[in-house]
């Protein structure tokens, strides 16, 4: 199974959160799949849950610096999506992105490192919780400003077109970059210039305190229609549905 | 300090060119000489912006090197970002320096962070290509010179040519640089004049540049405001008053021993910019001065900078709010104990 290549504009999938009206339709392909796969995929949505709740212990007994945003229950997107890239394949993250940084195959040790403020941290102790870039598994940066990463994520999109290269650039966000305008400017461009960009929404219904029905108009997902951009809904609980959205 | 511009000039065929035909020159040279290097913004390709300064680059390098975009500074900008840290040299047209309002959050928080944020593993080659200057008639929303907001960001570089000779060796700099830099073009000087070598030569960045050496007053000009500086130290020198005028090129890095050098040798500084003399970067500048050369000084240092003002449209206004050579000059009388 190969469906990391994306081969027309950007997509977009809305990642539901926690419970889903749709089901996947791609049940029957799952059966082919290697049990050997699922339960490394497994394995690694296991490894994120108990990263997070090891960075819960380390925050509310005031050891780690800073802020935590914990991915507890949202693994199976970074998981069924960054299981279907190669590793030279582009993400941007976000302020909730240790899932994101783990999944796409950085490692446990570093990650503390730098969420401890270490120099054998991913930045050397310069980024942090919400900053966690690592080159060599393809991870453009997690990013503390909502929405910052889509300029990022669209641009390296361009940059694999332009060099004539076959990687696919993720970009995570979460349903309050929704409310973001350089959003909507970059998946313009992306679709105009058909881009290898996929953009994840993950919709976890709250955009920080104030939940989403409150600020987001209209259907999520018909914004990214609009730009002529394929668009999919898929249960975010289900990493199969993640997985195989490509 | 030898000046640049007559030193480095030696050799090389040199013609009488415009500071826009310098520019194009410089853009054509590093796209012919690095295949990774592109330009993207609004109207540059077949109209060659509204200054006409891109005008025949399409034809030579095609759509695909020079691209049309959207009317969205914030997302060229933020693509921008992304294509430089992932193996482009993208070049970002902003019309109007105005328009950087827009592309704030990508030049401040996205373009100067992700080198320091990520330890210093990813690079930005960006440059933001962006202008300057009022006079123009256009107005409180065309006619700023913003170029203090980014000089205030760690992890930009800002660069402001006021010749053609500086503005071709500067831009290849900024294209060969591995950082970020938001260079500001003057728009009322891209028919100014000056000698610039054919083929290739770079400017470095941080290496003030003395305009005309003189011994009574120091005038640090920047971009537009070097043309006003030179012509008041054409009026002073009538009234024997040897003006310097020092124009440092790079906000950041900013040459401090010149300028430092300089006010010990004359004992007076004034800084002219077009940006608003409210914290303006003629006050870092003349903070620079003051505390370098503190025990050499006759006079406090002046500032001089546009009105505090949103740039009116009337003509009869508007060039009440910039620097001119007189009012450069009526101050350079009162610190010489002139008037
Ligand atoms: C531009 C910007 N505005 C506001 C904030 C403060 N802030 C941090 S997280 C957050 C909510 C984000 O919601 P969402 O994008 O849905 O992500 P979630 O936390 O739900 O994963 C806000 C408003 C910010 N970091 N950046
Ligand atoms: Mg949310």
């Amino acid at each position: 199974m190969s469906q990391s290549k994306a081969s027309g504009s950007g997509e977009f999938v809305e990642a539901r959160h926690p419970a889903s009206d749709q089901v996947s339709t791609a049940g029957a392909q799952l059966l082919e799949t290697e049990q050997v796969r699922w339960l490394s995929i497994y394995e690694q949505m296991l490894k994120i849950r108990i990263f997070e709740e090891h960075v819960n212990q380390l925050y509310t007994s005031a050891k780690m610096p800073g802020l935590a945003h914990l991915y507890i229950g949202e693994e199976a997107i970074a998981v069924g999506v960054c299981s279907a890239l190669r590793r030279d394949d582009y993400i941007t993250s976000t302020h909730r992105g240790h899932g994101h940084c783990l999944a796409k195959g950085a490692s446990v040790d570093r990650m503390f490192a730098e969420l401890l403020g270490k120099e054998a941290g991913y930045c050397r102790g310069k980024g942090g919780s919400m900053h966690i870039a690592d080159q060599e598994t393809g991870n453009l940066g997690a990013n503390a400003i909502v929405g910052g990463s889509a300029g990022i994520a669209t641009g390296a999109a361009m940059s694999s077109k332009m060099r004539g290269s076959d990687e696919v650039t993720v970009c995570f966000f979460g349903d309050g970059a929704l409310g973001q305008g350089v959003l909507y400017e970059v998946m313009n461009m992306a679709s105009l210039w058909k881009l290898p960009v996929i953009y994840v929404c993950e919709n976890n219904q709250y955009n920080e305190y104030t939940h989403n029905s409150e600020t987001t108009a209209g259907e999520m997902s018909a914004r990214a229609k609009a730009f002529g951009i394929p668009t999919e809904e898929v249960d975010g609980q289900d990493v199969r549905a993640g997985h195989l959205s490509r | 300090m030898l000046s640049t511009t007559t030193s480095q000039n030696a050799g090389q065929g040199v013609r009488e060119i415009t500071l826009g035909q310098a520019i194009r020159e410089a853009l054509a040279e590093e796209m012919r000489r690095d295949p990774r290097v592109f330009m993207m913004g609004e109207d540059i390709a077949e109209a060659g912006t509204p200054f006409k300064v891109l005008s025949g680059l399409v034809e030579e390098f095609g759509t695909s090197r020079v691209i049309d975009t959207p009317i969205s500074e914030a997302g060229i900008t933020g693509m921008g970002v992304g294509v430089a840290m992932t193996g482009m040299r993208p070049i970002v047209d902003i019309m109007f320096g105005d328009f950087i309002g827009l592309a704030m959050d990508q030049i401040v928080n996205q373009a100067a962070k992700v080198h320091y944020m990520s330890g210093g593993k990813l690079k930005v080659p960006l440059v933001v290509r962006t202008t300057l200057g009022a006079t123009r008639r256009t107005a409180a929303q065309h006619s700023q010179s913003l170029h203090a907001w980014v000089s205030h960001i760690p992890g930009l570089i800002v660069v402001l040519p006021s010749t053609p000779y500086d503005a071709k060796g500067l831009l290849k700099t900024a294209i060969r640089d591995d950082n970020p830099v938001i260079f500001f073009e003057d728009k009322m000087m891209y028919q100014l004049k000056g000698p610039v070598p054919e083929g290739d030569y770079t400017i470095p960045f941080g290496v003030a540049d003395i305009k005309r050496p003189g011994n009574d007053i120091t005038i640090v000009a920047t971009s537009s405001m070097v043309q006003i500086a030179l012509a008041a130290a054409d009026g002073l020198e009538k009234l024997d008053i040897s003006a310097e005028v020092i124009d440092p090129r790079t906000m950041y890095p900013l040459d401090r021993d010149t300028l430092i050098d300089s006010a010990k040798k004359t004992s007076r500084v004034i800084v002219v910019d077009e940006g608003y003399e409210r914290y303006g970067v003629t006050a870092e500048i003349a903070a620079v001065v003051a505390d370098g050369a503190f025990y050499f000084l006759d006079a406090p240092v002046k500032r001089m900078g546009a009105m505090n003002v949103p740039v009116p449209f009337s003509p009869a206004l508007e060039d009440l709010t910039v620097p001119t050579a007189d009012s450069v000059m009526e101050v350079a009388k009162t610190l010489c104990g002139r008037v």
